[in-house]
């Protein structure tokens, strides 16, 4: 059976079966039945084999992280041979000792905001000042009156709804920069894989220096303290193969 | 289930993590190497679409064994 070399990234030669200079490969023999064009591609229809092998694909790089510095491939990246892997190594040299200079030291996590919209409107209509204002006014008007009160009223609190998710947004965004210098603004998250947590409005992958995650921790969790009560909620995961960062 | 095996240590952060948040890293990102050589994923995107309106299901089915404890 032929086998075909699956690579699932790059790492600091350490004896590595297939290296060159000081980068080894961090790899697996696949059989070609499996991952050989042909099949590959129709493999990629099962959604089964896919996740399973995708889940395989992030579990070995997170437990090499574990010890050493790791390159991420992407999902897929399947050689006809030793030499051609060690070819690649060689051809991508120079970028391949820059990522490992730059990830040295560091983890990727990610870090999500999300907001339930009906929590968020309540919160704001009990503690708003300016919203308990216009309702206290609307409550106490005549009838005339109050029909263009309450345009006036949801008119406001969509306001101040949207106001104060681009201020938690904002803020958060603007904290995490004073902690790194290597985020990544993602598009966020579908609606429909979320829905339990709410609305993602931020997905903001991070690469952080190892010994400033508990003060990515610790800004989480004010946030947490702070806004959670207001509909907000945050999602820190990690630590991650450095996927967003080998660009 | 046997009964002699105990479960493996439960992590509620490590669950909040949807098997959507790997995916999204492994399949979008990542060093992408180009060239005959290599063999990948052609039509991403396609896929990738397919793959998103299953995966709520498959998130869905994970947590449903999650709480579908053994005796």
């Amino acid at each position: 059976m032929n086998k075909l070399i699956y690579v699932y990234g790059v790492t600091p030669n350490d004896n590595n079966e297939i290296a060159f200079d000081n980068l080894g490969a961090l790899f697996e023999y696949v059989p070609e039945s499996e991952f050989g064009e042909g099949a590959f591609q129709k493999n990629l229809q099962s959604t089964e084999w896919l996740t399973e092998k995708a889940l395989a694909h992030q579990t070995t790089l997170e437990q090499a992280a574990k010890e050493k510095i790791v390159i991420p491939f992407k999902f897929g990246s399947v050689f006809r041979s030793v030499s051609n892997v060690v070819d690649m190594l060689k051809e991508k040299h120079q970028q391949f000792e820059l990522l490992l200079e730059k990830l040295h030291g560091r983890e990727e996590w990610g870090i999500k905001l999300f907001y339930e919209s009906t929590l968020l409107t309540s919160w704001i209509t009990d503690h708003h000042e300016a919203i308990i204002q216009l309702n206290t006014e609307f409550k106490n008007s005549t009838p005339g009156k109050a029909f263009l009160l309450k345009k006036q009223y949801e008119a406001k609190i969509k306001e101040v709804v949207k106001a104060e998710i681009n201020t938690v947004r904002q803020q958060l965004y603007t904290e995490i920069q004073s902690l790194t210098n290597y985020f990544k603004l993602e598009k966020e998250t579908d609606r429909s894989l979320t829905k339990e947590k709410g609305i993602n409005t931020l997905n903001l992958p991070i690469l952080i220096k190892k010994d400033r995650v508990d003060q990515v921790q610790t800004l989480i969790e004010n946030y947490r303290k702070k806004y959670e009560e207001r509909g907000f909620s945050f999602e820190l995961s990690g630590p991650w193969p450095p996927y967003n960062f080998v660009d | 289930m046997d009964d002699n095996t105990s479960l493996e240590q439960f992590d509620p952060d490590k669950e909040k993590v949807l098997l959507s948040d790997v995916l999204d890293r492994v399949l979008n990102t990542g060093v992408t190497i180009s060239g005959d050589i290599t063999i990948g994923i052609a039509d991403e995107d396609l896929i990738y679409c397919s793959l998103r309106l299953m995966l709520t299901s498959v998130d869905k089915l994970r947590e449903e064994n999650l709480n579908d404890s053994p005796e």
